[in-house]
C-alpha cells in the first residue's frame, strides 16, 4: 500500500491505518480475541503498517490485544497509543475525567510499553486535553520520554489550536488526531489523522476554510453508513 | 439527501461502495491525512482497504464539495462537556 509521511518527522505509515478500539470496547460487546489477532495480522499482510489503540480502550485490554497481535512483526509496524484519562494503573478502574500530570504520564508510558510488549511507543497521544495541567507540562513530559527512547513521537487528540501551538513550541507534534475540529490552521509540520472517518460521521480538519464543508460531508457520510446497515 | 445520492452515484460509477468513496475523499484532501477506520470484521477491512484504489477525479471532488456546501449543518460536533476538554 502507498505510504504517507506524518508531519516533518520522517514517520512513514500506510495511507490507511487500522483503528483497533472497537475490538475491545467502544461499540457493543468485545469481539473474540483470537479472531481479532488474526484480523490485525491480516491487515498487516494487506499492507497496513500502523495501528491505533489507547490505554483507555478496555481499559488496558485493547493494548494487550494489539501488543500480542503485533509482537511477531513489531519492527515492521507503527504503534500509536494514548494516555491522559484518570485510570487506576493497578486495577484499570476508570476515575473521573482526565489525568495528564507529568508523573502520571510517565507511569502510563511504562505500563503501556509492557502491555504492548515493546521497548518503544512510536506515537504517544494525549487522549484529551487536561484542563488541570498546562499543556506545556504535558509536552515537557513527552520531551523526557522521547529523550529516554521510550516514545518516538508526540501527538494530540481532540485538541484546539491554542493547545496545539503551545505544545508544539515545547515538543514538536507529529500528528493530531481529531474528528473534524482543528478550528484553525494546523502548523504545516503536523499531520492529521482522522478517526471514525465515516463510522460516526467525523474526520479531521486542517484548514478553517474547509471546516464546514468537511463537517457537512462527513456527517452526511455517516448517515450513508447508517443506512447501509453497518 | 442530495449529497448522499451523489456519493452513491460516484460510488456506482467507480464500482466502489459509499464508504470507500468517503475514505477515498479523505485521502484526496491532503497528502498528510491518514484515516484510521476501525472494524472487527474481515469484509469491512477488505472494503476499507479497497478505498486506496478508488481514484476520485477533480470533477468527482468538485461535485462532492458543491453538494456538501449546500447542506445545512446542525448541532455541535461534540457534546459541550467534551468540547470544553479540547482546550479550544
Amino acid at each position: 500500500m502507498q505510504k504517507r509521511k506524518l508531519g516533518n518527522s520522517g514517520l512513514e505509515v500506510s495511507a490507511l491505518g487500522l483503528g483497533c478500539m472497537s475490538m475491545s470496547s467502544g461499540y457493543g460487546p468485545a469481539a473474540d480475541k483470537g479472531e481479532m489477532i488474526r484480523l490485525i495480522r491480516t491487515a498487516h499482510d494487506r499492507g497496513v503498517t500502523h495501528f491505533d489503540t489507547a490505554e483507555a480502550y478496555g481499559p488496558f485490554a485493547n493494548e494487550e490485544l494489539v501488543g500480542e497481535a503485533l509482537q511477531p512483526i513489531r519492527d515492521k509496524v507503527v504503534i500509536a497509543t494514548k494516555f491522559g484519562f484518570e485510570i487506576d494503573l493497578e486495577t484499570g478502574k476508570r476515575g473521573a475525567g482526565t489525568n495528564s500530570r507529568p508523573e502520571h504520564i510517565k507511569r502510563v508510558a511504562d505500563a503501556s510499553l509492557k502491555r504492548l510488549r515493546t521497548g518503544h511507543i512510536d506515537l504517544f497521544y494525549q487522549h484529551r486535553v487536561d484542563p488541570d495541567v498546562p499543556i506545556d507540562d504535558v509536552a515537557g513530559a513527552l520531551k523526557e520520554l522521547i529523550a529516554q527512547g521510550k516514545v518516538k513521537h508526540f501527538g494530540l487528540s481532540e485538541a484546539g489550536m491554542q493547545t496545539i501551538r503551545r505544545a508544539h513550541a515545547v515538543q514538536p507534534i507529529t500528528a493530531v488526531q481529531s474528528e473534524y475540529s482543528c478550528s484553525g490552521v494546523v502548523p504545516k509540520s503536523i499531520s492529521c489523522r482522522p478517526w471514525r472517518s465515516w463510522a460516526s460521521g467525523s474526520c479531521c480538519l486542517a484548514h478553517s476554510a474547509q471546516a464546514s464543508l468537511r463537517a457537512r460531508l462527513t456527517r452526511t457520510l455517516s448517515s450513508i453508513q447508517a443506512t447501509s446497515g453497518t | 439527501m442530495a449529497l448522499v445520492d451523489l456519493v452513491r452515484a460516484v460510488a456506482g460509477r467507480k464500482g466502489a461502495t459509499p464508504a470507500q468513496v468517503a475514505l477515498a475523499w479523505l485521502l484526496a484532501r491532503k497528502p498528510w491525512i491518514v484515516p484510521i477506520p476501525g472494524t472487527t470484521k474481515l469484509h469491512r477491512l477488505e472494503e476499507n482497504l479497497g478505498a486506496v484504489n478508488v481514484a476520485l477525479t477533480e470533477n468527482d471532488l468538485k461535485q462532492i464539495d458543491e453538494a456538501s456546501s449546500r447542506l445545512k449543518l446542525e448541532g455541535a460536533r461534540l457534546p459541550e462537556a467534551a468540547l470544553n476538554m479540547t482546550g479550544r
